[in-house]
């Protein structure tokens, strides 16, 4: 196979700026790109919550109404769903996205206890009939949403799809959710970089990588600050609350998108209670706490003027 | 004959229960086309039916394909 | 519907997502049809290379020179068939060899035919082939001519993926009949009218290993049935000639064994193949190739590739008879007698975006006890454009 040249491609998806960046030649890259550019639309329609005809909106619709059987990969990312619930203690769930209701980051208004406690009840996966093929949400209201993880199954399925299509060398971007395809032509690692949790658009730290797959949750992503103290959009499920993780972020890295993007969620979810939960996983990780002090497994590579790849630009 | 045949098979299915499991994200060195069964097939053809015209083995594989060319 | 969740705290987070995530499908299939529109034309020449004098009983010591140029076009016909046509025309011109007679010393020496013989093929080949998830299946037909010979062919052929892509099951079947009239039938008293039908079944199995070793095995049983004697040869009977004449039927049996092994230091692939085949006129033969793909960069892969094949006689085989058989059979073709043979090839391929140029040489070498037995060299060139 001729290595080519590099070509990248931006796009918008799930809310993110994504980017494939691809070694090979330009008919190549142009047909691997619209292969990718379908694949990920088709995966945000199925599971988008804005759509009426999405899986998403077929099993919330139904919700206290009718059990729904739900296609082979809506079944295993369930199944994935309730491994997540399981492995967080019950605070990755995957119908606490109703919280959003009462949740308004843009308005730096924190919710009334009242809307919490009519909400809170409509949350609990293991609440949720789920049989591997039908899924039933038990009470009117509840929602399911897999917003959570589902971009970072995407990337990975992204990179399968180019590398099945002949490209060795190359990355696959999904709003910082990062696949790496494989490393330069000349056996070179790409330089990943880690957002600044208080600075949007600048990296903290720079990794190196050839393989495998980085994910970084940070409490930047949505937040609002009321009287001096931070809100995130990490919320505890039980209560309903902006739950106040350790970290600002937790990067981790993994060979698949999906497994980074748990652990890295887990470990800011658990930190409150937990701080230490991600030096036992045996995953490399860089956490920041919100004094930006770097700790964890990971090389980093100091400071630097370039922008990496990762970074919102 | 038959005692060779059922060694080669008795030697590949011990191979095969010594696979491992080749994930999605592991298989881009057999996606490669250096790494396929047949990567020139025009080629392997016009070669095939060369040596087929001298020499007595010839095989069934899959397709069609006839024609004597003979000499 | 069962609920069957308990927030029990695995050992290991990380085994339960990985199981968990494993159990994903996958996006990326295993080679569907790519949706583009492919050209490939390649020529080839070999030259026999000229029969040594002192194994030439009679006539030229010129054997064949042979042409052929192969068109190949490949069309999406939906999101999962494709479409494949082949034309070939191939000219051959030279001496064939005729009989074999002991010389005065009782050296086997070929006499050959006397006049320059020119003949003309060509062969149309149609592929479809239908994919799916986890299966496809290929139905083709084809139909190849000369002057003397005419062939019809079908055949169908399948794969079914298990094991999440890590076995391969296959099949095929194919007939074909060919019809053969012999020219200067009525000077020489050749054969007219005679028919052959040929039908295959094969069956195998490709098995992914590791992440970089493949391998497969494929089985194939063959009958040809009908007129399976050469025409244009004789057989030296005592002090007569007699025509080539061979049982009406051949069972032949074929066991394909490959290995496909990636080197990751090197940039390159290494392909292993060895082929039994024996069949009920007691040939055995084993063929044994061995190929280097080595990627060198810019597009450019060298492949060198050696190949070893030896086989027994059939046997009814003579280089000639002292005297008459019971059965009837006599045939004194280089191809039917006990030999080995070798050979070299090393291929050069360069690929631009959409373009692929090639160039590749083969030396052949046969050896053995028959005069006939010959030597070529091979030059092929070739170019394939794909587009959208």
């Amino acid at each position: 196979m001729s290595q080519g040249r590099l070509h990248s491609l931006r796009f918008k998806a799930m809310g993110s700026r994504c980017e494939l960046q691809l070694y090979g030649s330009e008919h190549l890259a142009r047909t691997v790109g619209e292969v990718a550019l379908a694949y990920v639309r088709r995966l945000e329609r199925k599971y988008s919550r804005y759509r009426g005809d999405s899986v998403t909106s077929t099993i919330n619709l139904a919700a206290g109404l009718h059990p729904v059987t739900v296609d082979h990969e809506t079944a295993r990312l369930l199944d994935y769903a309730d491994a997540l619930y399981q492995q967080s203690s019950g605070l990755f769930d995957v119908t606490s996205g109703i919280l959003r209701r009462a949740w308004d980051f843009t308005s730096n208004k924190l919710p009334s206890e009242v809307e919490l406690t009519h909400l809170t009840p409509l949350i609990g996966w293991h609440r949720v009939g789920w049989d591997g093929h039908q899924i039933f949400l038990p009470d009117p209201g509840m929602e399911l949403d897999f917003g959570g993880y589902v971009k970072e199954y995407c990337a990975d399925q992204v990179a399968d799809l180019c590398r099945q299509h002949g490209i060795t060398h190359g990355l696959v971007n999904l709003g910082g959710d990062i696949h790496l395809i494989g490393p330069h032509p000349d056996g070179s690692p790409w330089l990943v970089g880690i957002q600044n949790p208080r600075s949007p658009g600048k990296p903290i730290a720079k990794v190196t990588m050839t393989e495998g797959a980085i994910a970084t949750s940070g409490d930047y992503e949505r937040y609002m600050v009321v009287d001096g103290i931070r809100y995130s959009h990490l919320l505890n499920p039980f209560t309903g609350r902006s739950l106040q993780p350790t970290f600002a972020s937790a990067s981790v890295i993994a060979a698949r998108c999906l497994i980074a993007g748990s652990f890295s969620t887990l470990a800011l979810l658990k930190s409150p209670l937990e701080p230490q939960w991600l030096t036992d996983q045996g995953l490399p990780y860089l956490l920041v706490d919100p004094a930006l002090r770097l700790s964890g497994t990971l090389q980093t590579h100091g400071t630097y003027a370039t922008p990496a790849i990762g970074q919102p630009s | 004959m038959r005692i060779k045949t059922l060694t080669l098979l008795g030697v590949l299915l011990v191979s095969v229960s010594a696979c491992t499991q080749v994930q999605p994200w592991e298989r881009n060195y057999l996606a490669r086309p250096e790494m396929a069964l047949e990567p020139d097939p025009m080629g392997a053809l016009l070669r095939s039916h060369i040596h087929h015209s001298k020499e007595a083995a010839s095989s069934v594989s899959s397709g069609s394909g006839g024609g004597c060319g003979c000499n | 519907m069962n609920t069957q969740k308990n927030t029990a705290h695995s050992p290991s987070a990380l085994m339960a997502l990985t199981a968990a995530a494993m159990m994903l499908p996958n996006a990326a299939q295993a080679d569907p049809p790519d949706q583009q529109y492919q050209v490939q034309f390649s020529q080839a020449r070999y030259q026999e290379a000229p029969i040594p004098q002192h194994k030439l009983g009679l006539g030229s010591d010129q054997r064949y020179l042979i042409d052929v140029s192969h068109l190949r076009f490949k069309a999406p016909t939906s999101s999962d068939t494709e479409l494949n046509l082949s034309l070939l025309h191939e000219s051959m011109s030279g001496a064939s060899p005729w009989f074999v007679m002991p010389d005065a010393e009782g050296e086997l020496v070929q006499v050959m035919s006397e006049a320059t013989i020119s003949e003309e093929r060509t062969e149309l080949g149609v592929d479809f082939r239908s994919y799916n998830q986890r299966s496809e299946v290929t139905l083709s037909a084809g139909h190849s001519t000369e002057n003397d010979y005419s062939s019809y062919s079908i055949g169908f052929s399948g794969a079914w993926r298990l094991n999440q892509d890590h076995t391969s099951l296959n099949f095929g079947a194919n007939s074909s009949r060919d019809y053969i009239d012999a020219t200067d039938a009525e000077r020489f008293n050749r054969p007219t009218g005679e028919r052959l039908n040929r039908s295959g079944l094969s069956a195998g199995v490709t098995q992914v290993i590791n992440p970089i070793n493949l391998a497969s095995i494929n089985v194939g049983l063959n009958l040809v049935e009908g007129f399976l004697s050469d025409p244009y040869k004789l057989a030296l009977v005592g002090q007569e000639t007699v025509a080539d004449s061979r049982p009406d039927t051949h069972e032949q049996i074929n066991i394909d064994l490959s290995w496909r092994r990636f080197i990751k230091g090197a940039n390159a692939a290494l392909h292993l193949d060895y082929r039994y085949f024996t069949s009920d006129w007691e040939i055995d033969a084993h063929t044994l190739e061995l190929s280097w793909y080595q990627n060198l960069g810019n597009g450019w892969q060298l492949t060198p590739t050696l190949r070893y094949h030896s086989q027994s006689a059939a046997t009814f085989y003579r280089p000639y008879y002292t005297q008459t058989r019971n059965d009837g059979y006599y045939s004194s073709d280089y191809r039917l007698s006990a030999f080995d043979a070798y050979s070299g090839q090393l291929k050069l391929i360069k690929r631009f975006d959409t373009l692929q140029l090639d160039i590749g040489y083969e030396h052949y070498q046969a050896e053995g006890d028959h005069p006939g037995l010959l030597s070529y060299d091979l030059l092929t060139l070739g170019i394939g454009y794909r587009f959208q």
